[in-house]
């Protein structure tokens, strides 16, 4: 109901409103024209059936739009009476004139063909032109070799013919048909008016399509005015003097009825996308950025975490070290003295007279206190870090003068030995003699370890016993190596690379770093100190470089020991 | 003529076995001292042609018992040989130069070992 009041009082205001434009000042016409009015009460007009908003036939078969409300208003000015003559095309209502069928065409552009069989009143009406596409085209020359659709015989048909573009023509029925070729792809393009094509588009529902202002300077607006018969020029003169009476709010009025200008909504305009476009792209860098900064932190945690853990490993270490060394000395002490008595002891009862078994007895005493005197040693020599003489030498020397040293344990076990070495090995700084005992220790270590194996296969003989040594310099590319280097070693940095393989029983793989450390062993008791690869490692650490240990790689069983040492240049040597 | 051998060494077992092997060769005479401050007076009183001298002692440090028995300079110019226990032969040979003894040795020590240096040193 309220709705309802609503209309109403709309449709009095605008009936108001038309009243008050009629009551502007009343048209002074010529003699001549008002003769000529008086002899032509009743003027045929064609409007084109589809041309909305300007005409176009409703359903209920009456003619409206802008056009149509023009004619309305000039019939009440002049004393006339305009009769609609029904064409179906706008081929037909063109030839009408042509034929003087139809006096008056309610809108129609001016051109110069027309020109040859109209006469024109000034526009009334105008349009910008408008490319419509799927495409971003954004001038008239951008549609060159491109299929261009437009209403037969409009205005921009006319235009196009009279064009040097090249442009296929593709001739429509009306705007609807152009807008669905356009937007099925039919066509890449359509050019019409902004009104029609607007009306067009939001009548069909389509989305897809861009609607382009054709720049004005390459043109155009579409511009419509009354179409009059060539031989009516007084009709001519009397159709402007009333248009030109008609006020601007008239006008405007008119023009805002047909064309709603309706706001664009937010969602639809790029004021609104521009700042979201920004907005969302500011928070994605953000986003991104602040992933990519946790990645990084990250990673220097991890980093960090790797070099407090190192930092702790080398604290216990030292820590070991440091107690191991001071038992050592009060330990060597307190146990030295007892062995010298032992050592005296065995000594003089060996003097004396004895029987066999006291000689066997008297034999092993003295092997005791060796062994236990080896222990310390071993410790004591643990505990001191003794300066190393450090000279230019080469590690393949260091190697057989080792391999020299044990070549009777080597003989004496049936051990086959495969040396590689390397001729390209350059001299390094080292303590030769600390470098053999470690090279020494492993080798020693290897043989233990195949002799263990063989004995607990239980047959020594069919056992296969290898000790092979490889020297070489090469580029650092195994991340086990490298993960064990504790940062010492990096990916790809150039190294001499000693490795050490043998057939004996292989490491328990919870034992790989565990080895290294003081008094860890697998011997039987009194077989070793626990001591050597503990120095050993050590000595190599005095040398900057690694050694670390693991099961062999090659499906053997055994243990690969690895010695990493920085490669160093003659170049690089100089700069030292 | 035997040889007279001073040895001191807080061990009284040790400084026992020592002199009776090396007596029992017939080649020396041993003199034994437990104190490292009773090493002057026993010097002086046996004028001994070597002295064996343990180094960690209880009361006077074997290094500090040699000083004093060199500032008499009628002792001065015997020979000595330092017996340790607590370093490895390596570590007493720069130990030896500094205090400006000629030899040392490791404990546990052979009596082999004792003889050598001996015969080495005064033979």
């Amino acid at each position: 109901m309220k709705t309802l009041l609503f209309l109403a009082v709309i449709f009095l205001f605008n009936s108001l409103y038309a009243f008050d434009s009629e009551t502007k000042a009343p048209l002074v016409f010529t003699v001549e024209e008002t003769q000529w009015l008086k002899e032509h009460p009743e003027i045929r007009v064609a409007s084109d059936q589809d041309f909305p908003p300007v005409e176009w036939l409703s359903d209920n078969n009456q003619f409206q739009g802008i056009a149509i409300d023009y004619l309305r208003i000039l019939e009440k000015k002049l004393p006339v009476k305009f009769i609609p003559v029904s064409k179906n095309s706008w081929s037909d209502i063109l030839q009408g004139m042509k034929d003087q069928k139809i006096d008056l065409i309610s809108a129609i552009a001016r051109n110069h063909t027309r020109e040859q069989y109209l006469l024109f009143t000034r526009p009334y009406l105008s349009f910008p032109a408008v490319i419509i596409s799927s495409h971003q085209y954004k001038h008239l020359n951008d549609l060159q070799g491109k299929r261009v659709g437009v209403v037969t015989d409009s205005y921009w048909d006319d235009l196009l013919k009279q064009s040097d573009f090249n442009i296929e023509i593709v001739r429509l029925e009306n705007d609807e048909s152009g807008v669905e070729m356009v937007s099925l792809g039919a066509i890449d393009a359509m050019i019409s008016n902004l009104a029609t094509v607007s009306y067009a588009v939001k009548k069909m529902g389509i989305s897809n399509l861009n609607i382009v202002h054709v720049p004005k300077h390459e043109h155009r607006m579409l511009e419509l005015s009354f179409g009059i018969r060539k031989d009516w020029p007084l009709l001519q003169s009397v159709l402007q003097k009333a248009i030109d009476s008609i006020s601007e709010e008239e006008k405007d009025h008119i023009y805002n009825k047909w064309i709603k200008l309706q706001p664009i909504t937010f969602w639809q305009s790029t004021q609104f996308w521009y700042p979201v476009i920004i907005i969302t792209l500011i928070i994605f860098i953000g986003v991104f950025s602040i992933l990519l900064w946790n990645r990084t932190l990250k990673q220097k945690i991890a980093e960090r975490t790797r070099a407090l853990e190192k930092a702790q490993k080398q604290l216990i270490y030292a820590e070991k070290m440091e107690s191991v060394g001071r038992l050592s000395a009060g330990v060597a002490h307190e146990v030295k003295n007892p062995l010298a008595i032992l050592q005296m002891s065995i000594d003089y009862l060996k003097g004396e007279k004895n029987d066999e078994t006291v000689s066997t007895i008297l034999n092993d005493m003295q092997d005791a206190v060796e062994r236990a005197d080896s222990v310390i040693k071993g410790l004591l020599d643990f505990s001191r870090e003794k300066e190393l003489q450090m000279q230019q030498d080469n590690i393949n020397t260091v190697i057989k003068n080792s391999i020299h040293l044990i070549e009777h344990d080597i003989k004496q076990n049936n051990i086959s030995l495969n040396l590689k070495l390397d001729k390209q090995l350059p001299d390094i700084p080292m303590d030769k003699n600390r470098l053999q005992q470690v090279f020494i220790n492993l080798f020693m270590n290897a043989i233990q370890a195949m002799l263990t194996a063989a004995k607990q296969q239980g047959n020594i003989n069919n056992r296969v016993l290898k000790l092979a040594v490889y020297s070489s310099v090469k580029s650092v590319t195994d991340s086990w190596i490298i993960e064990n280097s504790e940062g010492q070693f990096k990916t790809g940095q150039k190294v001499i690379e000693i490795k050490i393989l043998d057939t004996g029983t292989g490491l328990d793989k919870q034992h790989e770093t565990a080895v290294f450390e003081p008094f860890f062993t697998t011997k039987a008791q009194g077989e070793g100190t626990g001591l050597g690869l503990s120095v050993s490692r050590s000595i190599i650490g005095l040398h900057h470089g690694m050694i670390a240990m693991r099961n062999r790689m090659d499906n053997t069983e055994g243990v690969e020991v690895i010695i990493l040492f920085p490669f160093k240049n003659n170049k690089d040597k100089l700069n030292d | 003529m035997t040889k007279k051998i001073l040895v001191v060494d807080d061990e009284v077992v040790l400084t026992k076995m020592v002199k009776l092997n090396l007596e029992r060769t017939g080649n020396y005479t041993v003199m034994t001292v437990n104190k490292g401050s009773e090493a002057l007076s026993a010097a002086r009183e046996f004028n001994p042609d070597l002295i064996f001298m343990d180094v960690m002692m209880p009361d006077m440090s074997g290094d500090e018992a040699i000083a004093e028995i060199r500032e008499d300079p009628q002792l001065a110019s015997i020979p000595y040989v330092f017996m340790t226990a607590i370093v490895t032969k390596a570590e007493t040979e720069d130990m030896g130069h500094n205090i400006g003894g000629n030899e040392f040795l490791a404990k546990p020590v052979k009596t082999e070992e004792l003889i050598e240096t001996i015969e080495r040193i005064i033979g």
